[in-house]
C-alpha cells in the first residue's frame, strides 16, 4: 500500500502520494442480543491505508463487526479505536467514516448530484464549493454527464459509481464497503473491482471491505480476515490464507482443498512433519508452528502433479481415477488413494497434447512437501 | 389450464362472477347517489322519487346562516385536528416501525384500537373526562377527540410508507453526516410524503363526516356540519339536508382523489423507469 507512484494504472484519479488513511482497532469488541452472541470477544488491528477484507459466510459477524465500526451497533463490550481514540460513544453522523452499501442506498428523490452533495451540506458547506465538489467527484467516477439524473434512472454499476462518489466526496480517512458489488452481475462486478482497487490507491483511505465472495476479497484485499461463527477464524495477506490455512474452515473457503486426515505424526524435522494417515499413507507436509489435536493433511488441487512427473515429487502414490471432465483451460481429476475415503482433487492445465484420463485408470500422482500443509481439522 | 378457461362452462361461470361483482358495486354506490336526485327536488319535504326539479334547496342551503356556520366549524375542526393526528401519527409510525421500542405489536393494535373501537364508548368516556376540565363546547375539545380517532389513519398510511423502503437509508443519511433532525427532513420526510399527504386528508375527511362525537361534544356554536344534517333531520325534513350532503359528498370525493393523485405521483417521481441507458 505504500508504493502510490503507479500512477499510469490511475486513469483519471488524482494521485496521492501520501498515505492518509486512518489505523482501526477493535479491542475485545463483542455484540450479544440477550441469549445470542453475533460477534464473540474480537480484537482486530487495521493498518493506516489497508484494503482490508472480511469474508465469512452469512451470520459469521462479519457485518455486525462493520456495523459497530459504523456505529450502528453499539457493542457490548470493548473498544473501537481510530488513530488511537475510542469512537464507541460518538454517534455515527459525527465519526466522517464514508460507507456504501449493498444496495447504494441512493436517496431516490434527490438527482445524482444532490446524493454527492448531501455529506458537503450536512458539513456546512457552501453552495459554490459543494458544486465544485460534486463535479470533481462525478469525474472521478466518470459521470460528468449524469449529474441531473435520478438514480433510477441510472444501470446497476453508474448506480454504484454514484455510491462510492457519495461516500468519497468528503474525504473520509475510513471508506466502509459492506458487499458493494453483491447486486451485479458477474462481468460488471469483475469490472467494478479493477475500479475499486484504483479508486483505494488514489483515494488513499482505509478500506474495510466486506463480502462472502472469496475470489473478489483475495483480489482486492491487502490483507483479509475469515469470520465464521461471530469469531475471526484466520487474518493474513489472501497468498497465506489460501497457501497455509490453519483450519478446514478456511481451507475450504478459500478455493478447493482435498484433506487427508492425519492419524499420527510420525517424525518432525524442522517446518516439515512425516505423518502417516488414517487410510494408512505415510508422507511429508509443512507444519505450520501451531499444531492441534486433531489434524489433517490439506492439499490444493494445482499442487498435486499426476503422470510421470509425479514420480519424482516428495510424496507420491498410484491412485484411481475416479471422475475426469474439462473446465475452460484445465482437466479436473477425482483421483482415489489406496486405503482413502474420499478422493483428491487434481487440477491440470489443459492443452491439446494432453490427453484426458478415462475413469478407472490408474495413474501416478505426486506432490513436495512444501506443497501440503497440516491444518487444524474439526 | 387454458382448455378449462375457454370450456362453455366456465365462461358463464365467469359472466355470472362479473355480474356478481357489478351488481355488489352498484349497491354499493346507489343508496349513496340517490342523494343527488333528492337534493334537485321541488318538494317542500324529502320523499323518493321526487315529483319536479328545481335547485332552491341549493340556493337556500347557500343562504343559510346554519350552514355557514357549520361548514365554518366543520373547518376549523377539521384542519387542526388533522394536523394533530398528523404530526403525533407520525411519531408514533417512526417509534414502532424504525424505533427500537419494546412489544411494538401491541404497540401497534393500542395505537389503531381508537378507529376500531364503537365511537360511541370514546364519545361516553371522553364526556365526563372533558366535562371535569370544562372543555365540552370547545374547540380544543373536540379537536382532541378528533385527533384520536384520525391519528390512526395517519399512523396506517405512514407505516405503511415506512415498511416500503429499508431503513438503510437512513443509516446511510447517518453515515454521511446527518443527525437525526437531519436525517428525518432530508431523507426520512421526504421519503414518507405520500403518506403522510394521504394520511392527513384520511384524517381530514374523516373529521368532516365524523357524527357521533360531534353530537357529545360540541354546542350549538361548534356543531359541525353533520351535526347540524342530524338536528335538522330531527325537526324539518327538507331536501336541504340532500342539497347539504350533496355538497359535503362533493367535498369528500374531491379530497380523496386528492389522496389519490398525490399517492400516484409520488409512485411515478420515485419509481424505477427504464433500465439504464448503458454499463
Amino acid at each position: 500500500m505504500n508504493d502510490m507512484s503507479s500512477s499510469q494504472a490511475l486513469g483519471t484519479f488524482p494521485d496521492t502520494s501520501r498515505t492518509r488513511g486512518a489505523r482501526v482497532e477493535f479491542d475485545r469488541v463483542s455484540k450479544d442480543y440477550g441469549e445470542l452472541t453475533v460477534l464473540h470477544e474480537t480484537s482486530l488491528t487495521i493498518e493506516a491505508g489497508e484494503f482490508f477484507a472480511l469474508i465469512g459466510p452469512s451470520g459469521s459477524g462479519k457485518s455486525t463487526l462493520l456495523g459497530v465500526l459504523a456505529g450502528f451497533v453499539p457493542p457490548s463490550y470493548g473498544a473501537v479505536k481510530v488513530d488511537g481514540t475510542d469512537i464507541v460513544a460518538v454517534p455515527p453522523y459525527r465519526r466522517n467514516i464514508g460507507m456504501v452499501f449493498q444496495n447504494y442506498a441512493l436517496f431516490p428523490h434527490m438527482s445524482v448530484a444532490e446524493n454527492i452533495g448531501f455529506p458537503l451540506k450536512m458539513r456546512g458547506c457552501g453552495k459554490g464549493e459543494i458544486a465544485e465538489r460534486v463535479k470533481k467527484a462525478l469525474a472521478m467516477v466518470r459521470l460528468e454527464a449524469l449529474g441531473e439524473r435520478r438514480p433510477a434512472q441510472l444501470s446497476g454499476g453508474q448506480q454504484q459509481r454514484v455510491a462510492l462518489a457519495r461516500a468519497a466526496v468528503y474525504d473520509p480517512r475510513l471508506l466502509l464497503m459492506d458487499e458493494p458489488l453483491g447486486a451485479l452481475d458477474k462481468n460488471l462486478r469483475e469490472e467494478m473491482q479493477d475500479e475499486i482497487k484504483r479508486f483505494q490507491r488514489a483515494f488513499g483511505a482505509t478500506v474495510i471491505y466486506v463480502t462472502h465472495d472469496q475470489q473478489e476479497a483475495a483480489f482486492l484485499a491487502d490483507r483479509l480476515a475469515v469470520m465464521r461463527g461471530g469469531m475471526l477464524e484466520q487474518i493474513g495477506t489472501p497468498r497465506q490464507l489460501y497457501e497455509m490455512p490453519g483450519t478446514h474452515f478456511v481451507a475450504s473457503f478459500l478455493g478447493e482443498a482435498s484433506l487427508l486426515p492425519v492419524a499420527e505424526i510420525v517424525e518432525r524435522h524442522g517446518r516439515e512433519v512425516t505423518v502417516r494417515t488414517q487410510g494408512g499413507l505415510v508422507l511429508r507436509a509443512l507444519a505450520p508452528s501451531r499444531v492441534s489435536e486433531r489434524r489433517a493433511v490439506c492439499l490444493r488441487p494445482e499442487n498435486i502433479a499426476i503422470g510421470a512427473s509425479a514420480r519424482e515429487r516428495d510424496n507420491h502414490f498410484l491412485g484411481v481415477v475416479e471422475e475426469a471432465v474439462f473446465t475452460t483451460g484445465t482437466l479436473r481429476y477425482r483421483v482415489r488413494l489406496p486405503g482413502t475415503d474420499g478422493a483428491l482433487t487434481v487440477r491440470v492445465p489443459s492443452h491439446p497434447g494432453i490427453e484426458l484420463l478415462p475413469p478407472g485408470a490408474s495413474v501416478d500422482i505426486g506432490w513436495d512437501a512444501t506443497m501440503a500443509v497440516t491444518i487444524a481439522e474439526e | 389450464m387454458n382448455g378449462a378457461a375457454t370450456t362453455p362452462v366456465w365462461r358463464i361461470l365467469s359472466a355470472g362472477i362479473a355480474l356478481l361483482a357489478v351488481l355488489v358495486l352498484i349497491y354499493l354506490v346507489l343508496p349513496t347517489l340517490v342523494i343527488v336526485p333528492l337534493s334537485f327536488s321541488s318538494d317542500t319535504f324529502l320523499k323518493f322519487p321526487p315529483s319536479g326539479f328545481s335547485t332552491r334547496w341549493y340556493e337556500s342551503f347557500a343562504a343559510s346562516t346554519d350552514y355557514q356556520l357549520a361548514i365554518l366549524n366543520s373547518l376549523k375542526i377539521g384542519v387542526p385536528a388533522a394536523l394533530v393526528a398528523t404530526v403525533f401519527g407520525v411519531m408514533a409510525a417512526l417509534a414502532v416501525v424504525r424505533g427500537a421500542v419494546p412489544f411494538r405489536r401491541t404497540l401497534a393494535a393500542l395505537i389503531i384500537a381508537p378507529l376500531i373501537l364503537p365511537q360511541i364508548i370514546l364519545a361516553i368516556g371522553l364526556f365526563p373526562l372533558m366535562a371535569k376540565v370544562g372543555l365540552i363546547g370547545t374547540y380544543p375539545g373536540i379537536v382532541l377527540a378528533h385527533a384520536v380517532v384520525t391519528m390512526p389513519l395517519v399512523f396506517i398510511t405512514v407505516s405503511a410508507a415506512l415498511r416500503n423502503y429499508a431503513p438503510t437509508y437512513e443509516l446511510a443519511a447517518m453515515t454521511l453526516g446527518a443527525n437525526p433532525w437531519r436525517t428525518f427532513r432530508h431523507v426520512t420526510f421526504p421519503m414518507i410524503r405520500p403518506g403522510v399527504i394521504v394520511g392527513f386528508i384520511f384524517a381530514l375527511t374523516f373529521s368532516f363526516d365524523e357524527l357521533i362525537l360531534a353530537m357529545f361534544l360540541t354546542s350549538p356554536t361548534t356543531r359541525t356540519v353533520p351535526r347540524l344534517l342530524w338536528e335538522q333531520l330531527n325537526f324539518q325534513m327538507t331536501p336541504i339536508i340532500a342539497a347539504a350532503t350533496v355538497v359535503l359528498l362533493t367535498a369528500t370525493i374531491a379530497l380523496l382523489c386528492l389522496a389519490a393523485i398525490a399517492g400516484a405521483g409520488a409512485r411515478r417521481r420515485m419509481g424505477r423507469p427504464a433500465e439504464g441507458v448503458n454499463g
